[in-house]
């Protein structure tokens, strides 16, 4: 329905303004119940009643449709594209007058003005009276509020008109059959183009043709039709004659267009377009815009807008329901105004058969009606107003409130004294009137509002667009936001899987303040073992690095764990390396500052305690510091203070192991100073210094080292107490390096002078017996005895003469039981030792040729050792002493074992060294006592009772070590 | 950083670390840092039956502080300069 009227708008003509008006009245009911737009209201109310005289008076009934055109073209642009509207704009112009009975509007209005029942009363009921009674006292009140300065006085007249009208519009209901309408309807609904729309309603309407003549005439009628409103209203088209179809039937009218048959019929539709907007312009538009403000703030939300318009202008099926509902729930304002519409129409029509011809006419209307409404200028406002009054609230309101408008204009003119005077002008003009008068005053009332409505309107217009703008970006701002929000929301998602998982560059940091935190200044200190360590493997591996004694970073061994990669790996070791050269500097002038600012507060505030950069794990285990006063050699103190001033008790376990401890801290200090050793030789005074603390240190070994001790001054001599213990027999290699020769063989003399004293000889028994925890360590002893100190001992002698050979063998023999020695396989070592060294002397070419009393001394030193030895050659083999010891007679059935031929080779080796140096009658000597056990080796070997052939051949290999020593081999034994 | 420094020395060797928990994880000993936390890789757990969830992991980061033992190869010790630096750490610590 709202689109007929808007179609008749859309004629534009003055004519279709004032039918236009009519609609509008009913549109004023919309405001009223409006009441939210209530700030228009309240302004319009009464007080612009004395102005509407004025501006019905004198010529602005042509401005006003002007303006309602223009306006109408700006309202519709914004809210729904114009249509058909354009192009149907001619065909549309009768239509709408057809539709619109000028009569039926004014008429309608009054009606609507007795009735006053609430809209939703109207929309309950379906008695088109009831409704359009009820809309028309709140039209009444609605245009005192909205255009109280223009309608108040045309409408004021209107409940006289009211029993006028209603014959007006009754006429023309009843031109329109319910079957005629819906008739239409199916055509515009079907026809979708507005041009085979517009044929049905041209047929029933017949109207059609004739409004379009009123609507021409309108534009000059203006100020006539106002005045002929006055007097026509009442009187006009015989309203009292249809008076009882009265309101039902005039509300039909607008939408029957048919109904209303005469010119003034079309007429008042086609003004109504016009009031509409003018109208509602003002008041409308105010409320136009408000419906646009709220509608962009709706769409997003209710989505139903953009839904509701399209579907309103395209689709008329999908209209229909929503207006309906959208009425009602969203439309409590508009929804009366239609409904007064099609009661009115059709007293017949049901509220659902209403709203299918709504449908229809949207759909139709959209071609026929649109196009009115959207060439005037209602377009804009009614063309969106229709489909948004389906669908969309907002735009219904402004439907209505144009419907309202007009409506009220029509009863304040009559009241309203100030108007008297236009009504006579319009009074003049009697027979315009007669015609359309309603309307015209109707458009007039329109024109004047549609002025203030048009400035309102641009404004609303520019507002909306602005505000649509502001909304849309606003939107699309959120919409952004809300983008954002999600792609971090999700990223978040993406990695909270890893939350707790560190990343390569986690990784790279910690280990960046962990080596900046390792590495130090002085990296023997912190870092001995493994730059020592790395400093020997490279040296086994042989890539010793010449002047690089120092690991750096990133070398082998330095723990990162970071092998030797790619080249990009390298390149990022390269670039660690240099962070962390960098952190370390840091953290040493840190420190440096530190140890300054420390000593400036160190008055003032006591002392500081400060940690290094380096954190290393707090020790949980802290044990006292024993340092301060360590017993030094309590014992030996005790010892001196003992009877007989040179002699003293021997060391205790615990004095030993203190001096031995002293002297590998000397020690490792002296390798250290080894290792700082100033090379080149610009460095003279840096050396000779380093050479005056090296010798320093030496000199405190020595001391400490006890080695000038006399021989006898314990037992064991402090020297030899000290390679008791393991670490002591490992000691002494490693002191041996730093001392002189001459300290060195002094110490290798006191060792041999002192050789029964040592450990290993004296508790060599020990490794003839049954299986023990003390055999095991005693041979664990001996093994590290011969690793380390006999080496030492032979390295020293390697560099004696004759004559030192001679008297260190001489040593041995006065001062240790010899037999008992070489029983020992330390001892047996060593005296091999001294032979091969002798004999390796003896035949020593010229420059070191012994002299014959050097010869002489070794021979009688030789012949001393075989005559201590003689007699117990036998027990020198291990083999021979483990079966000593076991019990008597098992011997027999206990076979030799291969381990037992091994532990007799060195045996096997000293006694060929014997029978080298020997003489005739100590060789023969040798021989008488060695014959059981050659011959025994060789029986074994010869008839098989060696087991294996490596037993067999460990056997005559010693029998042959020994008699080839003599000269002869085994192969030459007879048996 | 005496057993930090010995540990320095061991990498690329094959452990056995034995935590707290009684789980016994060998791999190849990949880096150690100064709170002995260790980076073993191709690691294998010594009773895999008991831990069937460390079958899939093929090298791990262990927090020092839950470590209880580690076995080393003895041939890749040097015993004779362990003592050594013992002296030294002992010697510098009451140096100061």
């Amino acid at each position: 329905m709202a689109f007929r009227g808007f179609a008749d708008l859309a004629n534009g003509d003055p004519l279709l303004a004032t039918a236009k008006q009519e609609d509008e009245d009913l549109a004023v009911y919309n405001w009223d119940d409006a009441g939210g737009y209530g700030y228009n209201a309240g302004a319009l109310d009464e007080a612009g009643d004395d102005m509407n005289d004025e501006t019905f008076g004198g010529g602005n009934a042509g401005t006003d449709f002007d303006f309602a055109r223009t306006t109408g073209s700006f309202a519709p642009v914004p809210r729904a594209p114009a249509k058909p509207v354009q192009k149907p704009a001619p065909p549309s112009g009768p239509l709408p007058s057809s539709r619109t009975a000028p009569a039926t509007s004014s008429r309608q209005a009054p009606l609507r003005h007795k009735n006053q029942p609430s809209l939703e009363a109207l929309w309950k009921d379906d008695s088109v009276s009831s409704v359009l009674g009820g809309i028309i006292p709140r039209a009444a009140s609605g245009t005192s509020l909205l255009g109280a300065r223009h309608t108040p006085p045309q409408h004021t007249p209107t409940p006289p008109r009211p029993a006028n009208l209603p014959p007006a519009r009754g006429s023309q209901p009843r031109v329109m059959t319910l079957q005629e309408i819906e008739a239409e309807m199916e055509a515009l609904s079907h026809g979708s183009s507005t041009a085979h729309s517009m044929p049905p309603f041209m047929a029933n309407e017949t109207h059609a043709p004739p409004p379009l003549p009123p609507v021409q005439s309108m534009p000059h009628m203006p100020q006539q039709q106002l005045p002929s409103i006055n007097d026509g209203f009442p009187p006009q088209h015989g309203w009292g004659a249809p008076p009882p179809r009265s309101s039902l039937e005039s509300m039909l009218p607008p939408e029957m267009r048919p109904a209303s048959g005469g010119r003034h019929a079309f007429t008042p539709e086609g003004h109504l377009p016009p009031e509409m907007r003018p109208v509602g312009g003002v008041s409308p538009y105010h409320s136009l815009p408000e419906n646009t403000f709220s509608l962009p703030s709706m769409r997003p939300d209710m989505e139903l807008p953009p839904e509701m318009r399209p579907v309103g202008g395209r689709m008329p099926m999908d209209m229909p329901p929503l207006p309906s509902d959208m009425r009602t729930a969203l439309m409590q304002g508009p929804p009366p105004p239609r409904e007064p519409y099609y009661p009115p129409g059709n007293q017949m029509f049901s509220l659902d058969e209403i709203e299918r011809q709504m449908q229809a006419a949207q759909l139709g209307a959209p071609m026929p009606p649109p196009q009115p409404m959207q060439q005037q200028g209602p377009p804009h406002g009614m063309p969106d107003m229709g489909p948004e009054l389906h669908h969309a609230p907002p735009h219904n309101a402004p439907f209505e409130e144009l419907h309202r408008q007009p409506r009220p204009p029509q009863p304040p003119r009559p009241e309203s004294g100030l108007f008297k005077g236009d009504v006579g002008d319009l009074l003049d003009f009697p027979p315009l009137g007669a015609q359309p008068l309603a309307g015209r005053p109707l458009i007039r009332e329109q024109m004047p509002d549609a002025r203030t409505p048009e400035q309102i309107i641009e404004l609303s217009v520019e507002k909306r667009a602005s505000l649509m703008r502001d909304a849309q970006e606003k939107i699309r701002a959120t919409e952004k936001l809300e983008a954002k929000r999600r792609r971090k929301a999700e990223k978040l998602a993406h990695m909270a899987r890893r939350n707790e998982l560190m990343s390569q560059g986690d990784k790279d940091f910690i280990t960046r303040i962990q080596v900046s935190q390792l590495v130090t200044e002085d990296p023997y200190a912190d870092d001995f073992y493994a730059q020592v360590f790395g400093a020997i493997v490279r040296a086994r591996i042989g890539e010793a690095a010449a002047g690089e004694a120092v690991i750096k970073f990133g070398d082998v061994g330095v723990g990162m764990g970071i092998g030797r990669g790619a080249g990009r790996r390298e390149k990022a070791m390269e670039r660690m390396r240099q962070q962390v050269e960098k952190l370390v500097q840091h953290a040493k002038n840190r420190e440096k500052e530190k140890s300054a600012d420390q000593e400036k507060h160190i008055r003032a505030l006591g002392k500081l305690s400060s940690r290094t950069s380096k954190v290393a794990p707090r020790p949980l285990l802290q044990v006292k510091d024993l340092t301060g006063s360590p017993p030094v050699t309590p014992t030996s103190e005790k010892g001196r203070s003992g009877p007989g001033g040179d002699h003293k008790a021997a060391m205790t376990q615990r004095d030993i192991l203190y001096r031995i401890e002293k002297l590998y801290d000397l020690v490792l200090q002296l390798e250290q100073k080894r290792r700082e050793e100033p090379q080149g030789e610009d460095k003279e005074e840096e050396r000779y210094v380093w050479e005056g603390e090296y010798a320093a240190i030496v000199k405190l070994i020595w001391d400490e080292l006890h080695v000038m001790d006399p021989l006898d001054i314990s037992d064991p001599h402090p020297v030899i107490a000290i390679l008791g213990p393991a670490k002591g027999k490992k000691l002494l290699p490693r002191l041996l390096r730093h001392l002189s020769q001459k300290e060195s063989l002094t110490v290798v003399t006191l060792l041999i002078a002192c050789f029964s004293q040592l450990d290993v000889v004296r508790k060599a028994s020990l490794l003839d017996r049954a299986d023990s925890p003390e055999k095991r360590e005693m041979e664990k002893q001996t093994e590290l005895f011969l690793s380390t100190v006999l080496p030492a001992l032979i390295g020293a002698l390697r560099r004696a003469g004759l004559r030192l050979v001679s008297g260190l063998l001489g040593h041995l023999i006065n001062r240790c039981d010899v037999a008992e020695v070489a029983r020992t396989r330390p001892g047996l070592e060593l005296l091999t030792m001294f032979l091969a060294q002798a004999e390796g002397l003896k035949h020593a070419p010229a420059p070191d040729e012994p002299t014959d009393e050097e010869l002489d001394q070794w021979q009688k030193t030789y012949a001393a050792l075989f005559k201590e030895l003689s007699g117990t050659f036998i027990t020198l083999f291990p083999s021979a002493r483990r079966l000593a010891h076991l019990p008597f007679g098992t011997a027999q059935y206990i076979r030799p074992t291969a381990a037992d031929d091994i532990a007799d080779q060195s045996t096997w080796q000293f006694l060929a060294a014997l029978a080298i140096s020997a003489d005739m009658a100590q060789q023969q000597h040798l021989v008488g006592e060695m014959r059981d056990k050659v011959l025994e080796n060789v029986m074994s070997q010869r008839t098989g009772l060696a087991t294996t052939e490596e037993e067999a051949r460990l056997k005559i290999d010693n029998v042959n070590l020994f008699l080839n020593a003599l000269g002869i081999d085994a192969s030459q034994i007879q048996m | 950083m005496l057993i930090f420094s010995v540990f320095k020395t061991l990498t690329d060797q094959v452990v056995t670390v034995e935590l707290k928990n009684d789980l016994c994880i060998t791999g190849t000993l990949k880096s150690v840092d100064q709170f002995l936390n260790i980076r073993l890789d191709k690691i294998s757990v010594v009773d895999p039956e008991r831990h069937p969830h460390m079958m899939a992991v093929k090298n791990c980061f262990i927090r020092g502080s839950v470590v209880r033992y580690v076995q080393i190869p003895a041939t890749a010790v040097d015993t004779q300069l362990l003592e050594d630096a013992t002296r030294r750490e002992h010697a510098s610590t009451h140096k100061r």
